[in-house]
């Protein structure tokens, strides 16, 4: 007790802090999934049982949607792992030109709003697609449903698993191989017996990564997958649509568990299988490979994938000057004029919105990295595994998680912008989490303790010395929340309400109507705002670094 | 079959970041004859390791050629040229267990199974590797990796073997370990040995013949004891131990030996090729040096450290510090920081450059 005390007087501010971040963590995460799991087993009229899940499971609807979201996933993922692999290894093992545009039009779909590729997927390959109709002179040409989304999905989805893989081929190192071919092995058989063994646990992680990534996906489905029902929509239907908010429970239910399986998965089984460390010092380069057929081969890949790319992304702000795609050709900017009178308010506050979420989820993951890399406390292991949670769940499941926490008092916020930004901030603190711990595990903690030895405080220390080393991170942080927050969709579907209206949501309604000029219009000043945010954060991020400098 | 290995005329170009070719290696000529046991040895940066890699073949050579025994092996890939490398990382695969590790390369080979297996137990033996065949690398002390990854190249039975600084992960008392068993099982089985590292010790302690190279050419090639008692440059002289340069003139002969005037006085030196007036520099060893109480030649100790076997004196001398090194120092006669002493030359241990 009188330990306790001790530390408490040493360090007054650390406790006070835990238990504030302890209270956010339960009240916006453990929460809502605790009242899905709740739900999940009351009846509308109150009674307790299984009905969710027999809907869930008995063969109808629900289960049609949940087999095809498992289809699904696993086609995109297989395809995105396939394409990865081949642009990870060019990367690492080719001598080609262009690497630089390359990298930046492989992670592009990383930071773009969702509907982009959906979008473009009906311009070009649509009823009245530019290549459906006019290249190939099809007329009833059909891009929704399964084709479409694997299509739309794979390209959205295969720049993650690029880059756990690049960064996972990288890392082997060059010596391996020489070894093996110093010992007779042609090329494709280092390949085969070397190389290719040491990539497995990435491909099984960029595989994992794209699976969930594809099973939670919400944009898709619902601009482009037709009649092909997938779990993350079939929530977002029974909890918005039908309102039988049991069976949505139970689905999200359903959905969690999976997504929560496989990041286990990933993180235990795959994550033990991991050779990369094995050999701590990296020696040499590697030598490119410089000619020959698989050169050419793979350089032709990689230039029409990216040419497919940027083919799916100039189309948008083109379409967004189209009158009628495909019907009337001519340009107008009668979609502008739209978007800037009825859709002013959506921009509005999902710009205020997000400018809101972005410092606070920076802020929060950093201050949760550090507490979990840095302090000891009671509860610790508990905010771990929650802040680790809160990666594994998909939007959707958030989204009808606040609906079910947050309509009723005592926390009756549904309607306000709390909401959002929690759910902004929720959704966008993970990757914040990561990357700071990562930051804080590279600093001796020798430094901080040597800042504690010259009479800093606890915060003072964050301050002066931690908060400096973790720059680059936070900054980064504070990048990756605004780009998710702007372009969030999956869990705010559910939260929207006529005081405050959002980008996406405007989108998809637009998509629903058949106005897909106006669609892509709101899409292309989406990026237009990201781009413009990302070179300001940027600026300031020079500028800050610039004035550390310099003092 | 142990091969001999023949460099005619090696040489490296890359280019830099302003787009000028530079050269990492220049025109080095290198003889290893069969069973031979060479050391290229260098500070960092010399080429050394970029000679070595060109022969393994994972560097392009830009001019020249490489012959083992006879054969011109430059334009063959690395994976078909007779020689098998131990990597400065060991670069064992963290797939595959010690046994399949060491089996990789027969299993390419396609050998046949008894056969192989046979062979790998022999390895196995050698290196004292029997318990860990079933270990995974990473379950491996540092020394166990170094020895599978002896035995991994060892087991193919190469023509050439080649060390890329192999030790030097080691902490230093296991390194004096490997560095013997290396030489024992090199000499056991007769194999010829490219060795490359920068440390003089190893260099000296294991090889039949030491190449000194820097800044991309060889600077000389000789024994231990010729590169350590006849450098034939100031660069050689200071990388191999420490050394005291004398500048001074060439006065005559007398005897067979060269008469050099330094500001120590004349020196009598056994060397031939200089003729009076030549410019030229003595290298005189710490341990040529030997004190004695102040008398007609005066230095000064600045420094005088016991370690051990030796002690360790630095001396001012007509305005030239000297490293000086007694051995079996007795307390009796070491003398202590600002005592008055003369310097007295080992004459037979001179050497003029």
């Amino acid at each position: 007790m009188s330990a306790m005390f001790k530390r408490f007087k040493r360090e007054p501010l650390l406790p006070i802090l835990i238990v504030l971040v302890m209270l956010c963590l339960l009240v916006f995460i453990v929460y809502p999934l605790f009242q899905i799991a709740k739900s999940s087993f009351v009846g509308s009229t109150g009674e307790v049982g299984l009905q969710g899940y027999q809907r869930v499971l008995s063969g109808g609807g629900l289960f049609h949607a949940l087999v095809n979201s498992l289809v699904l996933a696993v086609l995109t993922a297989t395809l995105s792992t396939v394409i990865a692999y081949v642009f990870a290894y060019t990367f690492a093992y080719v001598k080609v030109p262009f690497k630089k545009l390359f990298n930046g039009i492989a992670i592009l779909p990383v930071i773009s709003p969702p509907f982009v590729i959906a979008l473009s997927a009906m311009l070009l390959l649509g009823k009245q697609g530019l290549i459906t109709k006019n290249l190939l002179g099809l007329e009833n040409a059909n891009i929704y449903g399964l084709h479409g989304l694997v299509l739309v999905q794979t390209l959205s989805f295969f720049p993650i698993a690029f880059l756990t893989l690049s960064g996972l081929l990288r890392s082997i190192s060059p010596s391996l191989e020489e070894a093996s071919q110093n010992m007779g092995a042609s090329r494709l058989k280092t390949f085969i017996s070397v190389t290719l063994p040491l990539s497995v646990p990435g491909i099984a992680n960029a595989f994992l990564l794209v699976f969930v990534q594809s099973l939670a996906d919400f944009g898709n489905p619902m601009t482009i997958g037709g009649n092909y029902s997938t779990v993350a929509r079939e929530i977002y239907l029974q909890a918005v649509g039908s309102y039988n908010l049991q069976a949505g429970a139970a689905l999200a239910m359903v959905l969690l568990t999976v997504t929560i399986i496989v990041y286990i998965l990933q993180n235990f089984w795959v994550g033990k299988k991991s050779y990369v460390t094995v050999t701590g010092k990296p020696t040499g380069q590697r030598r490119m490979i410089e000619s020959g057929a698989i050169k050419h081969g793979l350089f032709t890949f990689c230039m029409i994938m990216s040419f497919v790319v940027i083919a799916f992304y100039a189309l948008v702000p083109i379409g967004s000057f189209i009158k009628l795609w495909g019907i009337n050709n001519s340009l107008t900017l009668d979609h502008y004029k739209y978007v800037f009178s009825i859709g002013q308010k959506a921009i509005k506050d999902t710009l205020t919105l997000a400018i809101v979420a972005t410092p606070i989820a920076g802020l929060l993951g950093m201050i949760i990295a550090f507490l979990i890399v840095r302090k000891r406390f009671f509860g610790k292991r508990a905010l771990e595994v929650i802040s680790m949670l809160s990666i594994a769940v998909p939007g959707t499941v958030i989204g009808i998680g606040y609906i079910l926490a947050f309509n009723k008092a005592p926390l009756a916020l549904t309607g306000t912008g709390i909401i959002i930004v929690a759910a902004f901030v929720v959704r966008s603190m993970p990757v914040g989490i990561r990357s700071g711990v990562a930051a804080l595990q590279q600093i001796d903690p020798s430094i901080e303790e040597a800042a504690t030895n010259l009479g800093a405080s606890g915060s003072k220390v964050f301050t002066s010395v931690v908060l400096p080393l973790i720059k680059s991170a936070f900054f980064s942080g504070l990048v990756n929340s605004f780009v998710k927050s702007m372009t969030a969709m999956s869990a705010v579907i559910f939260l929207i309400s006529a005081k405050y209206n959002l980008i996406t949501a405007s989108i998809l309604a637009q998509v629903e109507a058949g106005r897909i000029g106006v669609a892509s219009a709101y899409c292309t000043i989406l990026i237009l705002i990201m781009i413009v945010a990302l070179i300001l954060l940027n600026l300031l991020v020079r500028w800050m670094g610039g004035k550390e400098r310099s003092a | 079959m142990a091969k001999s290995v023949t460099l005619k005329n090696i040489s490296k170009a890359f280019m830099n970041d302003r787009g000028e070719k530079s050269y990492a290696v220049s025109g080095v000529n290198l003889e290893i004859g069969e069973g031979e046991f060479v050391t290229l040895l260098g500070p960092s940066g010399c080429g050394k390791t970029t000679t070595l890699r060109m022969i393994a073949g994972f560097e392009d050579i830009t001019e020249g050629h490489i012959y083992f025994g006879n054969e011109a092996v430059d334009q063959i890939p690395p994976n078909r040229r007779d020689c098998t490398m131990v990597f400065q990382s060991y670069a064992l695969f963290p797939h595959l267990n010690v046994f399949d590790n060491i089996a990789y390369g027969l299993k390419i080979k396609k050998m046949g199974k008894s056969e192989m297996i046979s062979k790998i137990e022999s390895v196995l033996d050698i290196m004292n590797l029997q318990d860990y065949r079933d270990r995974m690398p990473n379950q491996l002390s540092g020394g166990q990796q170094q020895r599978v990854a002896l035995a991994r190249a060892l087991v193919m039975e190469p023509g050439v073997l080649l060390f890329d600084e192999p030790l030097s992960n080691l902490d230093a008392k296991l390194r004096l370990v490997m560095r013997d068993e290396i030489r024992r099982i090199q000499q056991q089985i007769g194999i010829t040995a490219v060795y490359v590292t920068h440390d003089q010790s190893e260099a000296m302690s294991m090889s039949d013949k030491v190449i000194v190279m820097n800044k991309g050419k060889i600077e000389q090639v000789g024994t231990p004891m010729e590169i350590y008692q006849r450098p034939k440059s100031k660069f050689v002289a200071d990388f191999i131990g420490t050394a005291n340069f004398l500048e001074g003139t060439v006065k005559g002969t007398e005897d067979g030996r060269l008469l050099v005037e330094t500001a120590s006085g004349v020196l009598r030196i056994r060397r031939d090729g200089f003729k009076a007036g030549d410019r030229v520099t003595v290298v005189i060893r710490p341990e040529a040096v030997t004190l004695a109480k102040g008398t007609s030649h005066q230095g000064i100790v600045q420094k005088s450290v016991f370690m051990g076997q030796t002690q360790e004196y630095e001396v001012l001398f007509e305005g030239q510090m000297f490293q000086i090194t007694e051995h079996n120092p007795i307390q009796e006669k070491v003398y202590s920081v600002g005592s008055s002493v003369s310097l007295q030359f080992a004459e037979d241990a001179l050497h003029v450059i």
